[in-house]
């Protein structure tokens, strides 16, 4: 009898879930050797093959008549599916970032809203596509760069392409310094990559600092009042950080905090990652989407900046558009690699820094757009 | 095969989104320079 069932599971093995298995191990292996955001693509690698195995524990099968949920079911259920484990990874996002020098430099704050384009051309390149216009949303904001953002919106309306969409998100997130280079160079002169730019930040006082996260609350949500959960858990994040008396919570919030939700989010998100609901054709369409919201994300940046070079007497260094992606720190890095890949003596990180923070603030404020303007 | 008009359509909201962007951005610049102004 024993027998028979082992039998039976091994005959109920079907090639979408060993696609799965491969899909999982690939992302394990990119974790592990390419180093490429190992602590999100790990768990969600495990996590593809655990709920991939024939009548798999981890998910809600019936036994005997008897319907049990799966534990993976359970964690989606009280962390995913009400938007409970993103808000929390936000909080720890707010406390890691140190806005000193997009506060020192806030012109840099217009790129962050540029480099967004990505995601309202995806939000249209999906819908011409065949996807329905809340799905559409959903695939768009992995323009965000920010994968709680994604998770939250996906999430929001109730997408059936989340798991599709995180692995989408993250994967080109990872993918920065190999996606942004090209499409960057494309677009721009060398004369252009080699411009400099002197950096010359404003002093930032502590109140300033404090304020910051306060004053940003509070503009974003009677603006946007859907994003207030987004943003204001961000900013709570952050306010703990500078505030100066809360210096064991900051650093709670930013390692066991982070860390904690950061693991459960990504092994509870292979509940989207059956078999079923992953290999097909619309997973291979969004993994496009999500490329076309990176490249387009990079033109918006660039492209503004060149703009706003038609008219400034001190010109910009339309690279920096770029890092206007929420995608933190690789955006910036690659930018101020670029720029010493054409000069030496090109000092272009404080910026890039500055504009790739404000990423992080636009990136959550577009999202809260998109759920102001597409109705549930 | 392509929905072409629903394309269309996402132009009001992709308009709507960048500008909400852009305003709320825009006005938090402004918040930060008075700030610095403020609280030198």
């Amino acid at each position: 009898m024993r027998t028979m069932s082992i039998l039976g599971n091994f005959t109920a093995i079907s090639w979408q879930m060993l696609v799965m298995w491969a899909i999982g191990a690939i992302l394990i292996y990119l974790a592990i050797v390419k180093e490429m955001e190992p602590a999100l693509l790990l768990p969600m690698g495990f996590g593809a093959i655990l709920v991939n195995l024939p009548f798999s524990g981890a998910l809600m099968q019936t036994y005997a008549g008897t319907l049990e949920e799966g534990v993976i079911d359970l964690l989606y259920n009280v962390g995913i599916a009400n938007e409970l484990f993103p808000l929390l990874l936000f909080i720890g996002i707010g406390a890691m970032i140190d806005f000193g020098p997009l506060l020192s430099n806030p012109k840099m704050l217009l790129f962050g809203a540029a480099a967004q384009f990505g995601i309202f051309f995806t939000l249209g390149m999906a819908v011409l596509l065949g996807f329905d216009i809340r799905n559409a949303a959903s695939i768009a904001i992995i323009g965000a760069a920010d994968g709680p953002t994604s998770i939250f919106v996906a999430n929001y309306y109730m997408s059936r392409y989340v798991g599709a969409i995180i692995v989408a998100a993250y994967s080109y997130m990872a993918l920065v310094p190999i996606v942004q280079p090209p499409v960057i160079k494309m677009i721009t002169t060398k004369k252009e990559r080699m411009i400099r730019m002197p950096y010359k930040p404003a002093s930032v006082s502590k109140s300033v600092r404090i304020l910051f996260p306060i004053v940003v609350t509070v503009i974003a949500g009677i603006a946007a009042p859907r994003s207030v959960a987004l943003v204001g858990f961000l900013m709570f994040g952050n306010l703990i950080r500078e505030c100066g008396v809360l210096a064991a919570l900051s650093q709670t919030a930013q390692n066991a905090l982070a860390n904690l939700i950061t693991l459960l989010l990504g092994i509870s998100v292979a509940a989207k990652m059956r078999a079923d609901l992953f290999v097909n054709r619309e997973t291979i369409m969004i993994l496009g989407l999500g490329l076309v919201a990176f490249i387009f994300d990079t033109v918006g940046g660039v492209m503004f900046a060149k703009f706003l070079n038609l008219f400034s007497k001190n010109k910009i260094n339309p690279m920096i558009g770029a890092a206007g992606i929420s995608a933190f720190p690789m955006s910036a890095r690659v930018v101020h690699k670029m720029g010493q890949d054409e000069d030496k003596q090109n000092f272009l990180l404080m910026h890039a820094v500055g504009a790739n923070v404000s990423g992080q603030i636009a990136s959550v404020i577009a999202g809260g757009m998109i759920l102001s303007l597409i109705a549930r | 095969m392509f929905d072409v008009q629903g394309m269309l359509a996402t132009l009001p909201i992709a308009v709507k989104g960048m500008a909400g962007v852009f305003s709320v951005i825009i006005a938090i610049w402004i918040s930060i320079v008075l700030m610095i102004k403020i609280f030198k």
